[in-house]
This record gives structure tokens, sequence and C-alpha cells, in this order.
């Protein structure tokens, strides 16, 4: 396997990693903030952060990771582990906020219709959420959008490390920096079609869902 | 047989709102009897019937169902009662798993969940929208729909909500049969509806809401009566 399928795979899987990760904890956040008004607040602020700058969230996590930093005894700054804790931080305000703006959407109507019905709370919330499937794997997709194509961290705290923490994007401003835009260019198309693949994969999916 | 169900100074406000929706009801409801609840927009009556179908709990007042607290075991009572939304809200899948819903939660047998949709949609004439997508439907099918999946598991109390609204003339008096034979099996039937001529026709009693209070209760034709003489008082 050449060098730059390696790459595109690592990233693939970095990726991958910290999307399941970041779903894990933010769907069932969104879950919680949707069906409560005194905690509308936090997800304000989650809002708020699903802009946030990566080299902000790459440095934070420097410091914390160094071996002068408080979680530096863990040996995990500069390893793919590393990449994926970051990005899984970067991306948890985006899937939350877009996730609670589902499930706010959906939780009032489907939770009222599956009570009405005689469900328990449990049952009305399986109903909600497999109602709400479509747009949370929607904000599954974008939040995985956003880490595979994130520098900052994969930067900082993944140091592009040839064969162990390079990814696309780090490979990227390093083939621009080397003046070896061949590659360069290859591997930003295979950024984008990933991302559009993806995206035309979920678009059929939610067809399949019935919710265009 | 119905419950009797009761309302004592009964109010209920939604969160981060001031003003309190319905306010201070008291009024009782008994089996065997249609109870209609008509007010202007905002009025407070989807409010009030959610509160007695168990979806709203009451920040004040007490609600009571035989004289019992029924949120000391609200799934319970719960499961005895039908409400039907204004806006009907379809579950994404087939009109048959629309319907098959409320019996799986409760655990019933695929052969009596078949048996039961087979007799209901024989009885609201929809046979031929099992197998379609409920989100697909028009208006009024939902509607329909959303009826018959809340009498498949035989309530003992039905709370409807605007159920004339979307209806054509044909399913209209399919409805109204089927109303007047839950009420002649003692069932406690309430419903609210801008349409006063079918108010009239088919409830015994009514209650007049405005602005969250109640305004005026009593038998439909005195009530009826003091609404057009613009002399309705609580």
């Amino acid at each position: 396997m050449n060098e730059l399928t390696t790459i595109i795979l690592r990233s693939i899987a970095i990726s991958g990693t910290a999307t399941l990760l970041a779903s894990a904890w933010s769907i069932p956040l969104a879950y919680l903030l949707s069906g409560s008004y005194r905690l509308r607040h936090i997800a304000y602020l989650l809002e708020a952060l699903v802009g946030i700058p990566t080299v902000l969230v790459g440095l934070l996590l420097y410091m914390l990771l160094s071996n002068a930093g408080p979680l530096g005894f863990l040996q995990l700054l500069y390893t793919p582990q590393a990449i994926i804790i970051g990005e899984a931080l970067l991306i948890t305000p985006l899937i939350t906020a877009v996730s609670y703006q589902t499930l706010k959407e959906t939780r009032t109507r489907y939770t009222e219709l599956a009570l009405s019905l005689g469900a328990t709370k449990q049952q009305a919330a399986r109903l909600v959420i497999t109602q709400s499937l479509p747009n949370l794997l929607a904000a599954i997709v974008m939040g995985y959008s956003r880490a595979i194509g994130e520098l900052g961290v994969a930067l900082i705290v993944g140091g592009n490390i040839k064969g162990l923490t390079r990814t696309i994007t780090t490979s990227i401003a390093l083939y621009t920096a080397m003046g070896e835009y061949e590659n360069a260019i290859m591997l930003g198309m295979v950024l984008v079609l990933l991302t559009i693949g993806i995206s035309l994969l979920v678009r059929l999916v939610r067809k399949r869902w019935d919710i265009e | 047989m119905g419950y009797r169900i009761s309302l004592d100074n009964v109010s209920y406000k939604y969160p981060g709102q001031n003003r309190y929706s319905v306010s201070e009801i008291s009024i009782k409801f008994n089996p065997g009897i249609v109870y209609g609840l008509i007010g202007s927009n905002g009025a407070g009556k989807t409010t009030l019937l959610k509160i007695i179908a168990l979806i709203y709990k009451p920040n004040k007042g007490k609600l009571l169902y035989n004289n019992s607290d029924p949120w000391n075991n609200v799934v319970f009572y719960r499961r005895s009662i039908a409400y039907v939304h204004e806006k009907p809200i379809m579950i994404r899948a087939s009109v048959y798993n629309n319907l098959a819903y409320p019996l799986k939660i409760r655990g019933i047998s695929k052969e009596e969940i078949n048996k039961r949709i087979d007799r209901v949609s024989r009885l609201f004439g929809i046979q031929d929208l099992l197998g379609k997508n409920a989100k697909t439907l028009s208006t009024g099918e939902k509607q329909i729909i959303g009826i018959a999946r809340a009498l498949i598991y035989d309530p003992e109390v039905i709370v409807l909500d605007e159920p004339f609204s979307n209806l054509d003339y044909h399913k209209r008096r399919i409805l109204l049969d089927v109303i007047d034979s839950q009420a002649s099996q003692g069932k406690t039937i309430i419903l609210a509806s801008h349409d006063t001529l079918m108010i009239e026709k088919i409830s015994s009693k009514i209650l007049v809401l405005e602005n969250g209070k109640a305004l005026c209760f009593g038998p439909t034709r005195q009530i009826i009566e003091k609404l057009y003489e613009y002399s309705c008082n609580s």
C-alpha cells in the first residue's frame, strides 16, 4: 500500500472513531437538553461553540497532554489517540447543537403522542429517537465532515509524524510547503470526494426514511 | 365503564410563561356522557384536554379519576385514555404500523393485533390505506387514522381535540356513530371543537372556556341559548 493510500485510510479511521466517540456523548446530551427548559442555556452555549477554531482546541489539548500538563502522564501527545480526542471535542458542539435542534422539534410531538397512546417514558424516548434518526444521522455526518477536514488539532497534537499521525489535511499542508502541489491537489480532491460521497449517501438513506 | 373525572381548581402554565393557560377549573365529567368543550382560539381547550388526558400535570389544584390521583400510577391510567391531537401526528411508518403501535407497547400478540386492526379498519373504512406510508396521507386521512389508532385499544376515556375539522361528510357520520356507540357503552367522552353545530349535535353537556377560565357549564341546549344571548356566566 502506498503512502497516500495509508494517509487516506488513517484519516478516515481517525475521524470515524472521533465521530463515533463524539456521537456517543453528544446525542444523549442533546436528548437531555431538549427535555429541560432550565438546561437550554447549555444548548445555547454549545451552539455558540460550533465554530470554535480548530487551532484553539489543538492548543488547549496540547497544554493538557504535554509532559508538563495535567494529563501528560498519559503519554498521548503525538499519537493518533490524541487526534481522536481532539477531533471528538471539536465536533461535540456541532453534533450536540444540530441534534438538539432536531430533538427539540420532534421530542414534544412524539413524546406527547407516545404518552397519549399509553407508552412508558422509556418507550416514548425510543419513539423520539427512532423518529429523529434521519436528522440525527445528518448531524453525525456533519460532525464527520468537520473532523476529517480539520487541520489545527491534527497538526498540533498529532505532530504530522510520517507513518503514525499524518492525515490528509496535515499532508496537504506539508506537500504545499514542500512545493509538491500534485500530491496536495490529489489529496484535496480525495477530501472533497469523501465529503460529497458521505453527504450523498446520507441523502439516499434519508430519502429511504422518507424525510424529504 | 369509563372513569368519573373531577377537576378541583386546576391550573396549568407552560414552562417559562407567567400566565396560566388554564386557570382554576373545577368540573366533573361522568361516564356515559359526551361533553363538548368550546371557546375561542387560545381559550385553553387543548391545554385542558391534555391535563385530562394526563399529558400535562396541573401546577395547582386536584385532578381525580374515580376519586384516585391518576398521577400515582400514570401509565396505568394513560393506557385507558384515548387522546387524539388536533393536528394528527403520524409515526414515520405504514398505516398498519401506526395502528399497531399502541398495541405493541402493551405487549399484545401479533394475532390479536391483526384482529383488532382488521376490525377498526373496517369500522372506519380505511382497509385500502393499511399498506400506505402514513406521512403521505391527506390531513383528513391522517385524522381518521389518528382516531382509529386511539380507539384500537378500547379506552375507557376518550378525549378528542377538533376531531371533525378535517373530515368529509361520510367520515363525520362514521365518527358520530362511533362516539354515540362508545358513550352508550359507558365511556367518558370529552371533545373540543370550533364547530358548534357538531358539538350541539353530539354532546349532552358543554363547557365554555375563555382566557383559560370556565365561563359556563351545563346542558347543551341551555348553554347554546345562553351563548346566543351573550349571557353566559360562570
